[in-house]
């Protein structure tokens, strides 16, 4: 039997992440974060050094990242992650640290987050990707290569304590208001501006406020302002704890992420 | 019983596909094996599949309605046609094609988009088929809210590009909201000393999928001549070796053989238009394809009749009678990309 293997439509025009890297403590999340962000900022510089118009992109892994994968001992992705990191005037990278959260926002990619999420956890976090983890070729070698796309999801349930009972029942009033008249059965919804949530559960008690079982779309960039939103709001602490997801397509990964 | 097939030969597929939901869809010999929500095919053929027989076209393109926003002047259809489809009456139909075996609908119009609650009408036959949905839009009329809504229910978004809807802002909103889209392109000569810069411009939007389109119609100075063909080619070559896989490169199948030296990811000899695809009307006509002129379609009621036409006639290779048709001969054009006349009179005659 023959079997040819072939993609219809591509599953996507990028691929998007955002990957949380949770940590014990925050001390050891400013670690991991710094020594993260100054690995990519490394892979950047040599990428804006040595690629400097259409004509020299080359898509695979640099020399910076094959040493890095060697030093982490990881398999890296087939695709340089220069193709889609940036560093604005003022040297902010796509990493950010949030208590113990160490976030890399991968809005711009087109590869996937692999092999950050691996490189966490040579850090010791645990790493939660949302978005594209990374492509499986399924028919390596071939002229044609059909490429997999592993898309997990993350949802979180978010606790959060309020100095003041008002500003815990202001939030409270903001995701509930209206919902009597939703169709049974309906997630609560929380609109920040830039992102809608949706929240499974609710709990509640006068200052602190559990959104359970939240799911943001997307999560790009999305959880740190929902964090910035909810400290405008008048949350002091917050704890997180992610879940993920993935889809059918997912359960055909060897085992390389567990 | 169809479904049956994909269960049957399951274990013919490596382990890592196992696991996914596979729909069958037969062919002359061979098994299809399609995920709508991926995309991904996989073709058997082999003694173990040699007696399948084809039952269904695998997609059909629907005009849902005539009306546009827009006044191409090098549209194909035909602006008299009345719009003759409902929302119930379309979801009913499709829902019979799902039945029959049919694998994809591509929506086209006119502008899908003025359909009736068109995220509606999607999402219910998403929910209610198996069906993979596709539509072609002009993009004007898109929006963050409509994108979302239809999120996850459909295959793939084709964005047809002109000068006069701007394609850039269109573009922008399907990325943003992570639409799955490729964009059509119809290549004129104009179009050629532009190209390079133009394709990288659509890139660094965000676009991974294009669809270069041959102009059909009898307007000399929109077909390719030859030296513009090789010019394609050639730019189409160095894309290729650039990019790799990190954009589909797609041609219509109405280019036939004019692009010798463009490596296929496959090697047909015919355009599969009545047999592959059937193309429906707005005003209830089937055509083999829709550069088919109206008056050659076939008017139907029920999808019993759109069924006996194609067991009919799937096998009769149709030709558009239409200047750039790949089946005809040289496309129906001279070198100076001039309709032949003769020839597609010709082709009329022995149809």
């Amino acid at each position: 039997m023959k079997l040819s293997v072939w993609q219809q439509f591509s599953s996507n025009h990028s691929s998007r992440f955002e990957m949380v890297g949770v940590f014990r403590t925050a001390e050891d999340a400013a670690k991991a974060g710094q020594t993260l962000l100054d690995m990519l900022r490394e892979i950047n510089d040599w990428y804006v050094a040595n690629v400097s118009g259409r004509a020299d992109i080359d898509l695979h892994p640099s020399p910076v990242e094959r040493a890095l994968a060697e030093r982490f001992g990881i398999k890296w992705n087939d695709y340089t992650l220069g193709e889609w990191l940036g560093f604005d005037p003022e040297g902010r990278g796509p990493v950010q640290i949030v208590n113990n959260l160490v976030i890399v926002d991968g809005w711009e990619s087109d590869t996937g987050a692999k092999p950050l999420d691996d490189i966490v956890r040579r850090l010791g976090g645990n790493a939660f990707v949302d978005g594209t983890l990374e492509h499986i070729d399924l028919a390596p070698g071939a002229e044609f290569p059909i490429l997999l796309e592993i898309r997990p999801e993350v949802s979180f349930t978010l606790t959060c304590r309020f100095t003041s009972p008002a500003d815990a029942e202001a939030l409270l009033k903001a995701i509930t208001l209206g919902y009597e008249d939703a169709p049974r059965g309906e997630p609560f919804k929380l609109h920040t501006g830039t992102s809608e949530i949706t929240i499974e559960e609710i709990e509640y008690n006068p200052t602190i406020l559990s959104l359970k079982r939240a799911r943001m779309r997307p999560l790009y960039g999305g959880f740190r302002r929902l964090l910035g939103f909810l400290t405008e709001r008048g949350v002091s602490q917050f704890k997180c704890e992610f879940f993920e997801t993935r889809s059918a397509l997912t359960m055909i990964d060897q085992g390389r992420n567990s | 019983m169809i479904q049956d097939l994909a269960t049957h030969y399951l274990n013919f597929l490596p382990p890592p596909l196992r696991t996914i939901r596979w729909r069958a869809h037969p062919l002359d010999g061979k098994l299809l094996l399609f995920d709508r929500d991926s995309g991904l095919n996989v073709l058997l053929e082999g003694d173990e599949v040699a007696h399948i027989r084809r039952v269904a076209p695998r997609a059909l393109l629907i005009a849902v309605t005539n009306a546009c926003n827009m006044t191409c002047p090098f549209c194909y259809r035909d602006l008299k046609s009345p719009s003759g489809w409902r929302p119930d009456t379309l979801l009913a139909f499709c829902q019979q094609a799902d039945d029959w075996g049919v694998l994809e609908l591509a929506f086209g119009g006119g502008e899908p988009t003025l359909f009736p609650d068109w995220a509606g009408f999607l999402t219910e036959l998403y929910e209610t088929t198996g069906l993979c949905l596709n539509f072609t839009t002009n993009g004007t009329l898109l929006s963050a809210d409509f994108l979302q809504s239809i999120a996850g229910k459909y295959g793939q978004i084709r964005l047809s590009i002109y000068e006069d809807n701007h394609p850039d802002q269109t573009i922008g909103l399907l990325v943003e909201n992570q639409a799955r889209f490729g964009i059509n392109w119809l290549i004129t000569p104009a179009e050629l000393p532009g190209i390079e810069a133009k394709f990288g411009r659509l890139y660094d939007l965000g676009v991974r999928d294009y669809l270069f389109l041959s102009y059909k119609g009898s307007d000399p100075a929109l077909h390719l001549r030859p030296p513009e063909r090789e010019q394609l080619a050639g730019f189409l070559n160095d894309q290729y070796r650039a990019l790799g896989s990190a954009v589909a490169l797609k041609l219509d199948s109405c280019w036939g053989d004019a692009l010798p030296s463009v490596p296929r990811l496959f090697q047909s000899d015919d355009c599969g238009a009545g047999d592959d695809i059937l193309s429906i009307t707005s005003d209830k006509h089937i055509k083999p394809c829709s550069f088919h002129q109206t008056w050659t379609g076939m008017p139907f009621e029920t999808l019993a009749d759109v069924r006996a036409y194609w067991e009919k006639r799937r096998l009769a290779r149709s030709i558009a009678l239409i200047g750039g048709c790949a089946r005809l001969p040289e496309r129906g054009l001279t070198e100076e990309g001039v309709v032949r006349d003769e020839v597609i009179r010709l082709a009329a005659v022995q149809q």
